[in-house]
């Protein structure tokens, strides 16, 4: 059959099927989607075929492309979000994290050693807070939770609980996510950022417990203290896991094995970041609020608490999946 | 009978393009065409021109919105938003149907799993957190250096996502001459005498598109390298293989 032929012969049904995937494409719903399979797969064959008789490059091109174009429309996925979140939150991000235990430890490590090691550093030379802080930070702090002086920091000036929710979501989950991306360069964004972070946070801390009113100071960040902390050290998890696979690729290729790594990774991304949100919910709208320090000391640990049953516990016994990519 | 424009059976193992093959299940054979760091530079560009067109009209709006709702939850929902713009945009574009960011649709580009079909929200999600690798040291340094370094022009958010960014749609580009060359003599389409292969096809076809940006001597030994096929050498054997090309392009 002779290119022409078989050009007359397909034409109006590769016209149609264009038309088709055009509509599709606009996000367009028509009871004609249905003839999508059929056109398709009449569409590679065709195109199967003047591969095979070495039609003319501007025939197999267009053919080409339309077979991409449907296979896209064919195979994109869809709906069933909640289910997916779900799968994720209740199964896959748990199981990840339990499955990277080595790496998670190693990060809590890098996170909290540096953190504590801040603290002690107020009994025994504060100078390393003051150098960590400089004199702006430690100012801010004394207007924070300074000693005496009952008018709170907290939200007269920076305005509103939701003023404060939006910006510890920027600022936090963003430091999350660099961490992640930052770990595949061989672990060592996400190394770097984990002590950085532990020692910033630790230097504030410590420096309360030097000039501060260390009752007010752990009256606020009781609350979010654990989803907060550990979401940020799981984002710096994921970080690791990128990494390992540059540095420690096994029997892979180093670029299967990046391949791999972000499958793993990436349910502890999701599980890291949606900890942190919600640890902003808790500082946005709970840690500043009023109320008895020993409710806020119990809310407190029992969060911690929850935090580990849900970590150790959840998504024990089922199968593994394929994750909720 | 086919007959090898390359001179010998080695040469035929290279790839002569960055075309990519895909076998599907369906039976057929798809070819993608990675894109390259120029055009994804310029794709870019256009993404962060937009980016800051919509950080300047957000600002705007919050102003104008604390004026109203009071300081602290037009702040909160500015934060709020920066923050999806800022690690959304090109998220909600990439996964979308379309699988392009505005910028990279303008240039034709399209973001895929390296299969070839749709890269899933996971995969988009994993190479834009990524991509603060990519900027690393400094203005996307690492991603052009591992754009340069992998055979399909992956960044390193392309490489953990297993996704690639290529051609939606082939446009069809005959340089005809550039500033101090030599145009090339017009030629009409003319049936090649014998049946080739797709990989020579291909190659007569690029250098019907690309001959135009050479100079005499560089089309004729180019053009030479052919001889086998067109029968002839020098500038009668470029016109004969551009004569082919056009043929075999436009049927």
């Amino acid at each position: 059959m002779t290119q022409q032929a078989f050009t007359e012969q397909n034409r109006a049904r590769w016209a149609e099927t264009e038309a088709l995937a055009a509509e599709l494409e606009k996000g367009g719903k028509t009871r004609e989607a249905v003839r999508l399979p059929m056109l398709y797969r009449q569409l590679c064959a065709d195109s199967a075929l003047a591969q095979h008789r070495i039609y003319g490059e501007k025939l197999c091109g267009e053919l080409n492309a339309l077979v991409i174009r449907c296979r896209n429309l064919l195979a994109r996925e869809e709906g069933a979000a909640a289910w997916r979140v779900a799968t994720l939150l209740l199964r896959d991000f748990p199981v990840a994290l339990r499955r990277e235990w080595r790496l998670f430890a190693l990060a809590m490590l890098l996170f909290f050693g540096p953190m504590a090691g801040m603290v002690a550093a107020a009994k025994y030379d504060p100078r390393w807070i003051f150098s960590v802080l400089g004199p702006e930070e430690m100012r801010m702090l004394d207007g924070m939770y300074g000693p005496g002086d009952e008018k709170e920091f907290l939200r007269g000036e920076f305005g509103s609980d939701f003023g404060m929710f939006g910006h510890y979501i920027e600022n936090n989950v963003s430091i999350g996510l660099r961490m992640a991306g930052a770990g595949v360069l061989a672990m060592v964004g996400a190394l770097f950022a984990l002590a950085y972070q532990g020692v910033v946070i630790g230097a504030m801390q410590g420096y309360v417990h030097y000039a501060g009113d260390t009752e007010k100071f752990y009256r606020f960040v009781s609350g979010h203290a654990a989803f907060e902390l550990v979401g940020i050290v799981i984002c710096g998890t994921a970080g690791l896991r990128l990494g390992q696979a540059v540095l420690k690729p096994g029997r892979m290729s180093r670029g299967d094995a990046l391949a791999e790594a972000g499958k793993k990774a990436l349910p502890l991304i999701y599980g890291g970041c949606l900890l942190v949100f919600f640890a902003a919910f808790i500082e946005g709208f709970w840690s500043a609020s009023p109320g008895p320090t020993s409710v806020k000391y119990a809310v407190g640990a029992m969060n911690w608490l929850l935090l580990a049953v849900y970590l150790c516990g959840c998504g024990r016994g089922g199968k593994e999946g394929s994750g909720a990519a | 009978m086919t007959m090898s424009v390359a001179q010998t059976a080695g040469e035929m193992d290279k790839p002569l393009d960055t075309l990519q093959r895909i076998e599907l299940a369906e039976g057929v054979d798809i070819e993608l065409r990675p894109a390259g760091v120029m055009v994804r530079a310029c794709a870019f560009s256009i993404d962060l021109g937009i980016f800051i067109v919509v950080v300047i009209l957000m600002s705007v709006a919050g102003n104008l919105m604390a004026a109203v709702t009071g300081e602290g939850f037009a702040a909160g929902t500015m934060s709020i938003a920066g923050f999806g713009v800022y690690w959304g945009y090109h998220v909600f574009y990439e996964a979308g149907l379309r699988g392009a960011t505005p910028g990279k649709r303008r240039m034709g580009l399209r973001v895929v799993a390296d299969g070839g079909g749709p890269a899933g929200l996971g995969a988009v999600m994993l190479r834009n957190v990524v991509r603060v690798a990519d900027f690393l040291p400094w203005c996307y340094l690492g991603g052009l250096l591992s754009c340069l370094f992998t055979r399909r022009f992956q960044r390193l958010g392309d490489l953990v996502a297993h996704t690639l960014v290529v051609y939606e749609t082939r446009k069809d580009v005959v340089v005809e001459s550039v500033a101090g060359m030599p145009p090339p003599l017009p030629v009409e389409p003319e049936p090649p005498p014998v049946t080739l292969t797709r990989e020579e096809r291909g190659a007569v076809v690029r250098f019907l598109e690309r001959s135009g940006m050479w100079s005499g001597p560089r089309r004729r030994e180019v053009a030479d390298h052919a001889s086998g096929l067109t029968g002839t050498g020098g500038e009668e054997g470029v016109v004969r293989l551009r004569a082919m090309g056009r043929w075999l392009r436009d049927s």
